[in-house]
């Protein structure tokens, strides 16, 4: 099987980079973007599989990202890493952006954040054979 | 044939000539028989005389026991005037028997030659001469009774001017008794004076007679007994003998004073009357039965402005042919005066209207003398300003009852016996009547409900008398034609009359039935809202509770996710570095068990042994992670210090450790910790700049202040974000102080405050924010807060598409130890301005 691609999107730096010394392990590809505009760069040269971001950042909010990767990229799984618990963030995220998980900051990388993103990896996988299938 | 009798009273005490006398008088006569009565004494005589008995004569002894002399004669007579007295005597003396005679004796008798002859001639001719002086009494008594009824004054006079006989009517006006006047001469009597009138300013009436002989009648002027002139027109006959010698005149004299004072008082009038006419506002004109003008006054010349020559012509026919060309309808003039010179009994009261306005008032009426017709007289009366003013009133009161009419009140005008004067349609309609159904009725009594009747009543009645300051607004309610009742506000005002007296009571009454209904409902409302009110302002403060529970809600919303990040990959890199120390330990492990075999393996096989160490190494990515290491731990540490810093500012936004007490701050400081705490909610939306000047202190509670200014900033960060412009806003700060306060400006540039809303932002629960995103509490508590707590001022001033922006002024700090009296009295500024 392919290795997949993962895209993390955060306005913190420091978040993104503990992402990525936490992922080193893991079986698939890691792309990092600090912004909205630069996911939305990455997305149109690469192949991505699975979209992880914030919700609160400047200038294009995770909401707004999220919306356009629904249009743009139906296909890729959207994730949400917040530090927002309230609820009319979730519902929007979840009713707006219709995502595949929500996971809170600060996060649990080996205990919930890496089995979130290998059950996410398995559900693209099942998705796509069963779509080839019919 | 019967036999007349008479009576002869006989005073006598002599028996023997009581006797004789009585045998003389036996048989009397054939035609007459006498009954002798006898008394002995003067005194039975008297008696007997003043009783009923009959007595024809009496015979009189003049020697009794009881009287003699001639003095028995007097008292007998006294005793009665009429009867004839025939005295009997002793003595044959001449003297005396003519005493006898003067004193009342008919005739005497000497007894010495007394025969029945005698005596009986005697008496017969006593009884005859009583019979002859009857007649002369009774003719006398009848001319008196004539001359007593007739009103002239009638006087017999002898030749010397000397009263011999006066009638009743003469004593009666001169005053003056019978016996007054005999012996006196007429001029004493008529005149007062003691000599006859005389010729010329006095002529007298019995001298005009002896000048001619025959009866005069003239005029003459008397004088009563004060001296009052009398006027009286005077006959005066003669009075001749059988020689034709003038011996006595009769004088009549007819009292005219008061003709002469009638006369006097007409002519009087009849000048009164014309001076009357001519100062008369009126044109009077006065035609006799021939169409010829008699009499006109001035006036009349002047209304008519007629020319001398036309009214002296004394033609009526001229006068009317001239004024005709003043009048308006000249025809119906003509034939109205043709009409009533024709109808001569007709009175007519005409208006005539003339060509240059005036309007005339004509009276016309005839002149009746005696049952004749004597002409007309004809009246004009000028009432053109008369006229004009009764039109004018005319008018005034059509539009005052107009003005009643239109009236949405009832109009009542009450007599003072409180009957209905005047109402108008809107009473008519509220009661249900016609005018006509109320007009005079007693007003308590037909429109008054009972049971007020008597409050009514009284409230009225003292308006009448005068108490109008008591009774001037009144409610109560009125029966209509239908048995319902209105209820009528009334205000009352009284009428007075040129004197004041009060006449009657004027009253405007609104039907305030629904008024009153609804006013009911109203303050069952308001006592509803009331009871509401209070449950709101327990709520409210119940409120502001939960808002600020709110607002640190929210601030901990927006710690919480300031601090999750740091903490997020500090704890995600923690956990990292246990898997870098497991692979470092894995690594540090072979290394020593390559160590421990060294001295027994060849150099081959620890080449192959390095290398299979630096695959591992390699597989573990060491390479990044020795790379890595320092910024894992510069990050972590970051991450750590950020969360440090967080629970610093939020201890410095708070100030937990000084909730309710009031100090010197530096709202610098205060701002600062806000940002800091705040930075997470703003930092996404807008770049916050801040300005600031070296301030004094202020004196507040630090954590509300701080409140206030998250609040604002945090409604600036979400109206930025609102318009998702996908820029970011701007939030200016500047703090600058202005005596006597520091200031604390904050501006954004988001979408600003709609004019309408900019009044309402500081009320309790108003927000434009979206449901559930704001309690409308945020920026109530805030006013709160500034302008009731600390006596400062907040403004606001904005404009749509501009952003924008809160002014807070705080009293700077005095620092005088009671700085809660300072800041009360700096509190005149508690207002909130708002627009720009």
């Amino acid at each position: 099987m392919d290795r997949k691609t993962i895209l993390f999107v955060d306005d913190e730096v420091k978040v993104l980079n503990s992402l990525r010394r936490g992922l080193i392990d893991e079986p698939y590809e890691t792309l990092f973007a600090d912004s909205g505009a630069k996911a939305l760069e990455i997305l149109a040269q690469k192949e991505v599989h699975i979209l992880v971001t914030d919700m609160r950042m400047p200038e294009m909010s995770g909401l707004e990202l999220l919306k356009i990767v629904r249009e743009k990229y139906p296909r890729i799984i959207r994730i949400v890493l917040s530090g927002y618990t309230q609820i009319t963030t979730l519902l929007t995220a979840i009713n707006q952006g219709e995502i595949y998980k929500y996971i809170t900051k600060p996060w649990q990388m080996e205990e919930e954040f890496k089995p979130a993103i290998r059950q996410a990896i398995e559900y693209y996988n099942e998705r796509e054979a069963t779509a080839q299938k019919v | 044939m019967d036999k007349r009798t008479i009576t002869v009273l006989l005073v006598e005490d002599n028996e023997g000539d009581i006797l004789l006398a009585r045998r003389m008088l036996a048989n009397y006569s054939q035609l007459v028989e006498c009954v002798v009565e006898s008394v002995q004494s003067l005194s039975e005589a008297v008696k007997y005389l003043s009783s009923d008995k009959k007595c024809d004569v009496i015979l009189l002894d003049m020697g009794l026991p009881d009287s003699s002399g001639i003095e028995t004669v007097q008292r007998v007579r006294q005793a009665n005037q009429y009867i004839p007295i025939v005295v009997l005597t002793g003595f044959d003396d001449e003297e005396t028997g003519l005493l006898t005679i003067k004193n009342g004796a008919t005739d005497y008798l000497v007894k010495d030659r007394l025969s029945k002859d005698i005596l009986i001639r005697t008496l017969n001719f006593a009884l005859e001469r009583k019979h002859a002086e009857e007649e002369v009494r009774n003719t006398k008594t009848m001319l008196e009774n004539i001359t007593r009824g007739i009103s002239e004054e009638i006087m017999l006079l002898d030749k010397d001017l000397k009263i011999l006989w006066a009638n009743h009517s003469l004593l009666t006006q001169t005053s003056n008794k019978p016996e007054n006047i005999s012996g006196k001469y007429c001029y004493q009597v008529t005149h007062n004076q003691e000599f006859p009138c005389c010729p010329p300013q006095d002529p007298c009436p019995v001298a005009e007679l002896r000048k001619t002989g025959c009866q005069v009648n003239m005029e003459h002027i008397h004088f009563d007994k004060d001296g009052n002139k009398r006027f009286v027109d005077v006959s005066v006959y003669p009075v001749k003998d059988e020689k034709g010698e003038i011996v006595q005149f009769i004088h009549l004299s007819r009292d005219i004073t008061e003709r002469r004072k009638a006369e006097e008082s007409l002519r009087f009038q009849k000048m009164l009357l014309e001076s009357q006419n001519e100062a008369s506002m009126d044109g009077i004109l006065n035609v006799d039965a021939n169409g010829k003008i008699i009499w006109f006054n001035r006036r009349f010349v002047e209304m008519w402005q007629i020319p001398q020559e036309e009214i002296q012509s004394g033609s009526d026919d001229a006068v009317i042919r001239y004024i005709l060309d003043e009048i308006v309808d000249p025809d119906t003039f003509v034939v109205k005066i043709r009409e009533l010179y024709t109808n001569r009994d007709v009175r007519s009261k005409d208006e005539i209207c003339l060509k240059d306005g005036r309007v005339f008032e004509r009276y016309s009426s005839p002149v009746i003398g005696e049952g004749k017709y004597l002409g007309r007289i004809w009246v004009f009366h000028d009432f053109t300003n008369r006229k004009r003013a009764e039109e004018s009133l005319r008018r005034e009161r059509n539009k005052a009852q107009n003005y009643l009419d239109v009236a949405g009140v009832i109009m009542l005008v009450l007599n003072d016996d409180l009957t209905v004067h005047r109402i108008n349609n809107k009473g008519c309609e509220i009661l249900g009547f016609t005018e006509k159904e109320i007009f005079e009725k007693n007003w308590c009594d037909n429109f008054v409900p009972p049971e007020c009747r008597k409050e009514v009543s009284e409230m009225l009645k003292g308006l009448i008398n005068g108490e109008i300051g008591k009774y001037e607004y009144h409610e109560n309610p009125v029966l209509t034609q239908t048995g319902r009742q209105r209820l009528i506000a009334w205000h009352n005002s009284v009428l007075r009359d040129e004197i004041g007296r009060i006449k009657s009571i004027l009253s405007s009454g609104e039907d305030i039935t629904e008024r009153k209904e609804a006013e009911d409902v109203i303050k069952k409302a308001y006592n509803d809202l009331e009871k509401a009110n209070a449950n709101l302002k327990n709520m409210q403060a119940q409120i502001i509770q939960n808002e600020k529970l709110a607002s640190i809600g929210q601030l901990a919303a927006g710690i919480a996710h300031e601090m999750n990040t740091p903490v997020g990959f500090t704890a995600s890199n923690f956990e990292t570095l246990a898997t870098y120390f497991s692979k470092f330990k894995t690594l540090l492990d072979m290394y020593n068990k390559l160590a421990g075999e060294m001295p027994n393996i060849d150099k081959n096989k620890i080449i192959a042994r390095t290398a299979e160490i630096e695959k591992t190494a390699d597989d573990m990515k060491m390479g990044f992670i020795l790379e890595d290491i320092n910024a894992l731990f510069e990050e972590s540490k970051e991450g750590l210090q950020r969360v440090t810093t967080i629970i610093q500012n939020l201890r410095d936004f708070s100030r937990v450790d000084k909730i309710d007490s009031y100090d010197e701050f530096d709202i610098r400081r205060g701002m600062e910790a806000t940002l800091a705490v705040a930075r997470n909610t703003i930092k996404y939306n807008a770049n916050v700049t801040i300005e600031s000047a070296d301030i004094p202190h202020a004196i507040c509670n630090a954590s509300q202040i701080n409140q206030v200014f998250l609040n604002i900033l945090v409604n600036a960060a979400q109206a930025i974000e609102s318009q998702q412009k996908g820029r970011m806003g701007n939030i200016k700060i500047r703090i600058y102080p202005s005596d006597p306060h520091v200031v604390c400006e904050i501006e954004d540039d988001g979408p600003g405050i709609p004019q309408e809303y900019l009044k309402r932002v500081f009320e309790p629960f108003f927000t434009t924010k979206p449901a559930g995103k704001g309690t409308g509490l945020g920026l109530a508590v805030s006013y709160d807060i500034i302008v009731n707590k600390h006596k400062g001022v907040i403004l606001i001033d904005s404009q749509v598409g501009r952003g924008a922006k809160f002014t807070i002024k705080l009293p700077i700090s005095r620092k005088t130890p009671d700085s809660g009296k300072e800041i009360e009295s700096n509190g005149q500024e508690n207002h909130i301005i708002c627009g720009r």
